[in-house]
């Protein structure tokens, strides 16, 4: 959630800029975030947060001019002197993290002075091995906060898989599609549900999750060789015409969607493209001609125009190589 | 899609979408971009000559970071791979049951292996368009049952209502189909059952 919290408000700033480059380096720097910082990059959208605090206008105005390399720089700065993964390394006792993290800081410093004097690339490359060495301290000290929110959050999770598959195979059970000699034990899935519980309740989130995990798994089990081989249909039919005119509608607007789309990869000058303009105008007359019929309560008239402008739009998406 | 992304799925996430040659970021913002416009993130849909460049070129890479040229080219590292029909112009459904590939199903444990289910849904459609045929078994060997329940499908007949608008519009089979798996393009592997 943070780490996409993060994303979004770096991409509002990469849209503003409208700028490729940023992007690409902004990416990238989310990437390693992410990937192998995950720590950091909630922090930094919890300290991000303060940074939008300004009118859009503000923001805007600040961030136009600025270089990427600076854009990038105020972020990892933040990281490397007011987050909780440097106020973690600070004060545990480790003195390798701690080492790491004052040669990150040198690095940012460095990076910093090279931008001052336009060095924008050599400046950049400061600012990875920044980036890099903290990511190596950080791994030094973990963070027991947040292992267990994480553990928490994947208990709820699967809480919620559990309560789903449980439904579905009992639902399943009920309607005979299932073999008889079932493969689930009842008691041992009870009472692997009532031991997670147990552990949630004495906040040991990651036992929670564990139990909780081999209960689902247990489910996807049974599910898995309850429905295997097996085909599902689901039938098509309407209760009402009414019903059946709105699924119409919706597969109108797909097909003026995918019309659109092959128009856009098409020569504006060309036939075929004429040819679709002219059977998008037509469907609108179409539309406006089923809703006539909708007015005076004439349903089957409504849908056989819909139907009719539908084959003739689908024909036509078949026809351009769809 | 927010519950795809919660930490506990998001390892298995982001290993398919590695797997599939395509960067953690565009995987984080699908909805976001498709917001507002489906087809603007669509990378599988270019024209066959701009497929697969190389990663200094993808505009996903930094191609001021030097360790982007360490990384292999899609192309030459899809030359040994069963090609497809169309995105990233490799059948990777083939690959992996050729064994051409063996992804790793857990970001952090090794030895976890997938539950394959073998149940395939059959959704009718409306007039002459063949049926759709959804497999378990081909997504199952990629994806954890949660990546898709219950947040995109209620496993439940009758309770998701599919249509191809939303599937352009990114949602349900488009949560992935044109982002990191085959394209809507490709109409006639999902609208696999021919009717009478
Ligand atoms: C890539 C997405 C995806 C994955 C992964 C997935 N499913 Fe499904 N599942 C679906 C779709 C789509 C349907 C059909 C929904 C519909 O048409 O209404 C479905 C339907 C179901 C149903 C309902 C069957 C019925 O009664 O109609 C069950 C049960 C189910 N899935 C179980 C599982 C299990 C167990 C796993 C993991 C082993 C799993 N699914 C993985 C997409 C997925
Ligand atoms: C969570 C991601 C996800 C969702 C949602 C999803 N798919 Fe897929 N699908 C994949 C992946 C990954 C593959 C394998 C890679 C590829 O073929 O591109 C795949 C492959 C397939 C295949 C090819 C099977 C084969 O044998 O070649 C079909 C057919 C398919 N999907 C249909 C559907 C349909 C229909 C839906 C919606 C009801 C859907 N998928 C939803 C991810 C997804
Ligand atoms: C990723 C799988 C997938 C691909 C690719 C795909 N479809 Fe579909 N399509 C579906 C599903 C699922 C439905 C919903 C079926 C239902 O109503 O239950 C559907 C429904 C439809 C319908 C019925 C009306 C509607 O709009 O819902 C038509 C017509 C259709 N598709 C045409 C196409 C065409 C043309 C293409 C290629 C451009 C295509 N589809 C590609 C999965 C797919």
């Amino acid at each position: 959630m943070l780490i996409k919290r993060l994303q979004q408000m770096l991409t509002s700033k990469i849209l503003d800029l409208n700028n490729n480059a940023s992007s690409t380096i902004v990416g990238v720097l989310i990437s390693t975030l992410c990937f192998h910082l995950p720590v950091l990059a909630s922090d930094a959208a919890v300290k991000n947060k303060n940074l939008n605090v300004n009118s859009p206008q503000d923001k805007q105005d600040s961030i136009i001019g600025t270089s990427v390399s600076s854009n990038k720089s105020e972020l990892i700065e933040k990281i490397l002197y007011n987050s909780s993964v440097t106020k973690r390394i600070e004060s545990s006792e480790n003195e390798k993290a701690i080492a790491l993290l004052e040669e990150a800081r040198k690095s940012y410093l460095e990076s910093a002075k090279l931008l001052e004097e336009g060095r924008k690339d050599a400046a950049d490359k400061k600012l990875d091995d920044s980036l890099r060495l903290l990511q190596t301290a950080s791994s030094y000290v973990t963070d027991p906060n947040r292992e267990e929110t994480i553990m928490r959050q994947r208990y709820e999770q699967l809480g919620e898989m559990f309560v789903t598959f449980r439904e579905a195979y009992d639902r399943i059970e009920i309607s005979n599609d299932i073999d008889t000699d079932s493969s689930l034990d009842n008691e041992h899935l009870h009472n692997l549900v009532a031991q997670a519980n147990e552990f949630e309740r004495n906040k040991n989130y990651s036992q929670a999750a564990a139990t909780m995990e081999e209960a689902v798994n247990l489910l996807k089990m049974a599910l898995s060789t309850a429905l295997d081989k097996k085909t599902i249909i689901h039938e098509f039919r309407f209760d009402t015409v009414e019903d059946e005119y709105r699924y119409e509608m919706e597969v109108n607007q797909s097909y003026i969607k995918l019309l659109k789309f092959i128009l856009d990869n098409l020569d504006r000058s060309s036939d075929r493209y004429a040819l679709i303009e002219n059977l998008l105008q037509r469907n609108d007359q179409i539309l406006a001609e089923a809703n006539l019929h909708v007015t005076s309560g004439e349903m089957k008239s409504a849908l056989a125009s819909l139907e009719q402008g539908n084959i003739e739009l689908m024909r036509l998406i078949r026809s351009n190589g769809i | 899609m927010n519950k795809l992304l919660t930490t506990a799925s998001f390892n298995k996430f982001c290993l398919l979408i590695f797997f599939l040659g395509l960067a953690l970021v565009s995987g984080v913002h699908i909805s976001d971009s498709l917001a507002a416009d489906p087809n603007a993130f669509n990378r599988l849909m270019k024209p066959k000559s701009e497929r697969n460049p190389p990663p200094a070129k993808d505009g996903i890479h930094d191609p001021q970071n030097e360790t982007t040229f360490v990384l292999q080219p899609p192309r030459e590292q899809f030359s040994t791979l069963p090609t497809g029909k169309s995105g990233n112009y490799v059948d990777w459904v083939k690959a992996l049951e050729e064994g051409k590939i063996s992804p790793r199903y857990d970001l952090t444990d090794p030895s976890v292996e997938p539950v394959v289910m073998d149940l395939n849904i059959v959704r009718e459609v409306k007039g002459s368009m063949p049926n759709v045929v959804y497999p378990h078994k081909q997504h199952t060997e990629w994806l954890d049952c949660s990546n898709c329940h219950p947040a995109i499908f209620i496993p439940q007949k009758g309770a998701n209502n599919i249509s191809m608008a939303s599937i352009i519009l990114g949602e349900k089979c488009g949560v992935c189909h044109g982002k990191v798996a085959f394209p809507i393009a490709d109409c006639r592997r999902c609208h696999s059952s021919k009717k009478e």
